[in-house]
């Protein structure tokens, strides 16, 4: 197994610039270690995706995060404050999505938002924009007056989503949010996603489906058995791995041809090569190899706890 | 123009009063709760039964009361008739007591189960965990939970005083003794609503929740019975004459509350039917006084072993050994007791992932 060590704070204590700060946590079940010793540190504006198999201590170190659940040792920071010793304070400014989407029966959309407003003390003078701009935003504003049963898989997971963000969260906590959803609900998730970076806020989220993530995160931590394997930038992992990566080129004539490169410059400079030095006709350019899933496929064993 | 507008950019909002600012807040979960309440058409339902239930108990009794020759306080010429006004205030306060006795068993009935799902079942929903990441408490969770069966047993209780005054008007009973019934039923409403949530919190299931609200809800009142029953019987096994068990087990038991809470009318050897009359009768058998015809011309007096002392008859309806004080301080007790406890499984940061 490739043990790469967490390039942040392994040892050390969390740095400030963190929005989110992890240092040796463990959660204990009896025996069993759900996490043993793990280090994060999140960056303010990141999308920051956590990867592993079914029992990986995933929605544990979530949970602990959004102050749902009690670490048995470790150091834990979310915008600079402890969740044990002041839980409100991080539920101030972290939204979580659980990956069970649970639903009111006998609630209209924007009353199941409002209730959550409510809930997160939003001033009622505010309500109407809030409901009205998070709607837009998921692009349910057509379903406000909907009861929320009513609304598909796909639907409910935004509403969801919108739910998480009415209190104007700094910290998106999303534990597989894709879980379930059909091809073109996934895309839309991705997009909204975007949006929610663009926007400014810091998302950590975890997946099963990691192309999804790939396309999504701006650096992932694997993890397994409740151990961090790596974390970092896919390419940064890739390197600590001391995997290369290949570029296959499908040129007019039918030929194909596989190059080693090291990085985006040096793939830049080979199809640039290829096309304006070389005066190829070249039909398909693609990455290939050591992508997130073959990396992730080399890293983890398949432990089961 | 211009100046107009910027007049009225510059001008500050007015500060919000302190009045505004000091405005309660509603509890989210009990909002939530009346509004999906009010859109079903299960409270209808329920409160139609209820409300059907107690206009058969009320026809019944007045039926079976004053069809041994009861009547409005009048002659059939329409003359006052003293033993007629004295049959119609007896017929009354037994009717106000039927009415009362149903009106309980329906709120120790209906109550666990509205209450039963309230924590559990925001865990089947999976809807705790998102609840409890926002900003309300799980005390603040629990505490709507029971706000929003209280304001239900709030509206069958009212719907029920209609009923309640019917008797009123037929005499035998005094406003106080009205209030009193309503208010006792109400508390044993509330203890039932606070302990249910305590044991849907304490309860992963809703099934079992409910399950174990219903037994618990039996235990007060049948278990009390068969338990104090089983007390006297060791008493007598014993010899002590007269058996004399404690009466505060019988303190958590609604029934005989809501007797204690409404007190009675005439003594014990002359009292209006009554389903409460039983457990009145074990709670005078019971508080150790012997009564005899030892007065003068064979009046009835009582004698208190304990003390050596006779006591006037007036005493012994007024001083029953169980007090309905007790019954509220067990039921105060009981609901923290289980409320805490409910609060202590279902609070977050939690040990274990629920």
């Amino acid at each position: 197994m490739a043990d790469v060590a967490a390039d942040p704070a392994v040892n050390g204590e969390p740095s400030a610039e963190s929005v989110v700060a992890v240092s040796g946590l463990r959660k204990m079940y009896g025996k069993l270690a759900a996490v043993d010793g793990l280090d994060l540190e999140i960056p303010p504006g990141s999308v920051f995706g956590l990867i592993g198999p079914n029992g990986a201590g995933k929605s544990t170190t979530l949970s602990i995060l959004a102050a749902l659940l009690r670490p048995t040792s470790g150091r834990v920071r979310v915008c600079g404050f402890d969740p044990m010793k002041s839980p409100k304070e991080v539920r101030k400014r972290i939204g979580y999505m659980p990956d069970a989407m649970g639903t009111y029966d006998g609630l209209q959309v924007g009353e199941y938002l409002e209730f959550f407003a409510s809930a997160y003390r939003v001033p009622r003078r505010e309500w109407d924009g809030v409901v009205d701009g998070l709607l837009e935003l998921v692009d349910l504003g057509v379903k406000r007056d909907a009861m929320v049963n009513s609304l598909s898989r796909g639907m409910k997971q935004r509403l969801s989503l919108a739910r998480a963000l009415v209190h104007d969260p700094e910290i998106l906590i999303l534990d597989e949010p894709a879980s379930g959803l059909d091809p073109r609900a996934r895309i839309e998730l991705r997009v909204l996603i975007g949006e929610l970076r663009a926007m400014g806020k810091t998302v950590l989220i975890s997946s099963h489906i990691l192309a999804e993530l790939e396309e999504m995160c701006t650096a992932i931590a694997v993890l397994e058995a409740g151990k961090l394997l790596a974390s970092g930038t896919p390419a940064g992992i890739q390197e600590q791995l001391g995997r290369g990566r290949t570029v296959t080129v499908r040129f007019a004539d039918g030929s194909s041809e596989e190059f080693p490169v090291a990085g985006d410059d040096e793939q830049a400079e080979l199809l640039h090569r290829l096309v304006a030095v070389e005066g190829r006709r070249v039909v398909e350019f693609r990455q290939g190899g050591s992508g997130l899933e073959e990396l992730f496929m080399s890293i983890t064993e398949g432990t089961v706890q | 123009m211009t100046a107009e507008v910027e007049v009225i950019e510059a001008a500050d909002p007015p500060d919000p009063s302190p009045r505004r600012r000091w405005r309660p807040r509603v509890n989210p979960v009990l909002a939530r709760e009346l509004r999906q309440r009010a859109r079903g058409g299960r409270t209808a339902i329920i409160l139609s039964v209820f409300l059907g239930l107690l206009i058969v108990t009320l026809a019944l009794t007045n039926r079976g009361l004053s069809g041994g020759g009861g009547g409005n306080g009048f002659n059939e010429f329409g003359g006052f008739d003293p033993f007629q006004q004295l049959n119609s205030a007896s017929v009354g306060r037994s009717m106000f007591e039927f009415v009362l006795f149903f009106l309980l068993l329906l709120v120790i009935f209906i109550v666990p189960g509205i209450a039963s799902g309230a924590i559990a079942g925001e865990r089947e929903r999976q809807t705790l965990i998102p609840l409890q990441a926002t900003l309300m408490g799980t005390a603040s969770i629990m505490w709507g939970k029971v706000m929003a069966s209280v304001v239900f047993l709030f509206l069958l209780v009212i719907a029920a005083v209609p009923m309640l005054a019917a008797t009123y008007l037929l005499g035998g009973v005094n406003l106080d003794t009205v209030f009193a019934g309503i208010a006792s039923v109400l508390a044993v409403g509330i203890a039932l609503a606070v302990m249910t949530v305590g044991w849907s919190a304490l309860l992963r299931r809703v099934q079992v929740a409910t399950v174990v609200a219903y037994v618990f809800t039996f235990l007060l009142v049948g278990g009390t019975l068969i338990l104090f029953a089983a007390a006297a019987a060791v008493d007598a096994s014993r010899g002590t004459d007269p058996a004399d068990p404690p009466l505060s087990i019988l303190a958590p038991n609604p029934v005989m509350f809501v007797a204690e809470a409404v007190g009675e009318t005439g003594t014990a050897f002359e009292r209006p039917l009554s389903p409460f009359n039983p457990l009145r009768e074990l709670n005078e058998y019971f508080d150790g006084l012997e009564i005899f015809p030892g007065g003068p011309g064979g009046q009835l007096v009582a004698f208190d072993p304990r003390t050596g002392r006779e006591v006037s008859l007036d005493d012994l309806d007024r001083g029953d050994p169980l007090n309905w004080k007790w019954s509220v301080t067990w039921y105060a007790a009981a609901s923290l007791l289980l409320f805490w406890l409910g609060w202590w499984r279902a609070r977050v940061p939690a040990k274990v992932e629920r």
